[in-house]
Formats: structure tokens, sequence, C-alpha cells
């Protein structure tokens, strides 16, 4: 079975927002052994949206039975990120008919490096104590 | 002078908070960026609430007066928002224009009702940017605010300034601040005695957060303003963290200690 991610709710901008979905998703695996999400919107949804609804999926042992469905870039690098984070396999394919793949995890990451306070002046002030 | 994220905390850090009402110098100011209302408002909202009064000697720039009282922007910040009353408040109204500041209640679903009015705002106006990321954005900042920060009123301040081609956006609070939020979850329970700017580093890392849910929200900020080719600025307690478009991450010490997370994005518009 296919659901459009908007099916399951009008917005996918927020955590509430992925929580209703993964209420109106449960409906949904209720009929059907295999879903399929597409997430392709015009909007992507936001990775808290998405990470919400695979945290109450997999809390609830339903996230092996639904696959997801992203062909847009940022998508699916979110899903990479919520994988790579929480440490799950999921599953994922790049348009409705093609045959399902592990989504790549990825931990975000990226250099960081202190600042010296400057002479000047600037919100920094003082050296670390 | 402009007051922006790289002198507002020593514009604060220059009152003198051992005073019974102590002095607040705004006469050089010509110019307020989204991050110094919001530090400065964030600034007068935390010392009123504990029965401070000030003195303020206002911009001698007639513009930078004017905008000052056109926005009420000391009736706004000078109440103790433990005892506001919601009639007060500066919501989003049909007129709200780029330019307004606006109080952010702590409610369920606020996240998402700012966002959707920014993103109206910001239609109205001929700035071309990618309004579902910036919707995006102000979800997350929001949101932020609203399950971490303990607090219960944030402030949002934008700014678009057209020959510049650059928005920004400002949204900030007196909340608990990061440090303390974070390090009330067991697994980042060391960041309690480490530097601010530890913290709001930490924070940017994805799936850190004061609860097992959750942890995306700044590193999805951080990406956005990224693919919009913009920058990011926060302060919490005496630390900060920025990334501009070229350049490292970086983070250090601010010139003062607020309570709470101020932050700005700066996205380019054309």
């Amino acid at each position: 079975m296919l659901v459009k991610v908007t099916e399951l709710s009008p917005s996918c901008l927020t955590r509430l927002r992925g929580r209703n979905a993964y209420d109106r998703l449960c409906d949904y695996l209720a009929k059907s052994q295999e879903v399929s999400v597409d997430l392709d919107t015009a909007d992507a949804p936001s990775t808290s949206f998405l990470d919400e609804m695979v945290c109450k999926l997999l809390r609830s042992g339903l996230l092996p039975r639904v696959t997801f469905v992203a062909s847009s870039e940022r998508v699916r690098r979110r899903l990479s990120e919520i994988a790579g984070v929480r440490e799950l396999a999921l599953k994922f394919k790049p348009e409705p008919n093609a045959t399902p793949r592990p989504v790549p995890p990825a931990i975000p990451h990226f250099q960081a490096e202190y600042e010296p306070p400057r002479r000047r002046t600037g919100a920094q002030g003082q050296p670390p104590g | 002078m402009n007051l922006t994220f790289d002198n507002a905390g020593e514009a604060c850090a220059r009152v003198d908070l051992a005073q019974d009402k102590p002095a607040v110098d705004l006469s050089t100011v010509t110019f307020f960026e989204p991050f110094a209302l919001i530090y400065l408002g964030m600034f007068l909202r935390h010392y009123n609430a504990r029965g401070k009064g000030f003195q303020v000697s206002l911009p001698t720039s007639g513009a930078a007066k004017k905008y000052l009282s056109s926005q009420n922007f000391f009736a706004m910040f000078n109440f103790d928002p433990e005892t506001l009353d919601p009639g007060l408040l500066r919501r989003f109204t049909a007129s709200s224009s780029l330019g307004d500041l606006i109080d952010i209640e702590q409610r369920c679903g606020i996240d998402e009702e700012v966002a959707r009015q920014v993103k109206t705002v910001m239609a109205k106006t001929s700035a071309a940017v990618d309004l579902a990321l910036v919707e995006e954005i102000v979800a997350e900042l929001v949101s932020n605010f609203a399950r971490h920060s303990q607090g219960p009123l944030a402030a949002l301040a934008m700014q678009w300034y057209p020959r510049l081609q650059r928005m920004n956006l400002a949204i900030g609070d007196c909340g608990v601040g990061i440090r303390s939020s974070l390090s009330s979850n067991p697994r980042h329970r060391d960041l309690a005695n480490k530097p601010h700017y530890e913290a709001a580093w930490k924070a940017f890392q994805g799936g850190v957060s004061r609860s097992h849910e959750g942890g995306f929200g700044l590193n999805t900020v951080l990406q956005d303003v990224e693919d919009l080719g913009g920058t990011l600025v926060l302060a919490t307690g005496n630390g900060y963290a920025r990334k501009y478009l070229r350049g490292p991450f970086r983070y250090g010490r601010t010139a003062f200690d607020l309570p709470g997370v101020q932050i700005e994005v700066r996205i380019p518009t054309r």
C-alpha cells in the first residue's frame, strides 16, 4: 500500500504533526502488512517531523513494516541522519515501484573551533576561565 | 553605531547592575539589528522581573528612537513574564510586517503557528527566498523555546534589507539556557561544569537533547541556513556559537552572561 505523507498530515513541519501522522499511519498498517510512505511533497518534511514518526514506529514495533519513498536529496539526507543518530535500520526507495533498500546512516558532524576573544569590542569579551 | 550581535553583549556589560536604577546608554545607537533588539529586550526583561528599573538614555538618532517608539519597545520588555497579561502581548495580525517585534507565548502548536505567520509576512514582500526553509527554521527555533526554555515568553524580530539583499530574523528568550537544559539529561550531565559555549556547540550536534526524543532542531536550522547561503549566530549564558558562510563553526565567550538563548539567522534574498 502506498500512502502520500500529506494524507497522514496536512503539514509536515513539527513533532506534533509527526505524532499525528503516526496515528494516521497506524490505521493504514491495520489494513496492510507493508506500507510505503511517499515523502515527496512540495515542502520537504522536516527532520523533527520524520524523527517523531520514526521513533513512534520504532516504539510500537511497526517500523520494519514501513518503507519511505524519497526521491529528494534533502529528504534522503534527513532519513540518513535519523538512521545514523538513532542507530536504526530504515528502508527507502527512490520511487514507488523501486525495490526497497537500506537508508545509509549518517551522523551530522562538523568541525568547530574555539574563538579567542578579540581585542576590541564584540560579543567575545573575556578569555575562558 | 549599529547595535548587533558583535556589540550587544558589551553594551549590556557596561550597565552597572549594582546601582538602584542602572543607566542603559543607547544614545549613540543609530540602528538596531534583530539580534540586538532581542538581546537587549531579554536583558531588560530578565532584570525587570527581578525588580530592577532602568534609566535609559534613548538614541539621539531620530530614526532609531522612532523605531523603538513605534514598537513600544520598553513596554514590551518591561514586565515580569511570569505575571503577564495576555492582553498586553503583541501577536501577529493581518497588518504585521517585517520590522515588527512579536511576542511568542509558550503553548502547544505555537511553533507551527509562528512559522506560518512569518512565511505569510515574507510572502507579502518581493524578497525572493525559499519560504519553506524559512518556515522550517522558524518552527524549529520556536519549538526549541517552547520545549526547552522553561520560560513563558519569547520574542521574535525580523528585518529585511532590500538593498543589502538580506533578511535577518532573531528569536530569543531569557529561560534556562542550553547548558542547563542539556545537562538535565544524564547523558550530558558533564556539561553542567563546562562553559556555556561548549553546551552551545554540543546542541548543534544531531541527536543531542534534554530528553531522549528530539535533538535535531538546531542541527536542522544550521543545515537550512547553509542551504540558503546564510549565516547564524547564537548566544546562551556567556557563550556564543556562530557559523558564517565561509569558514568553520566557531564558538567562544560573550562579554555578558545573559540567561536563555538568543539566536539570529541572516538569509540572503534576491
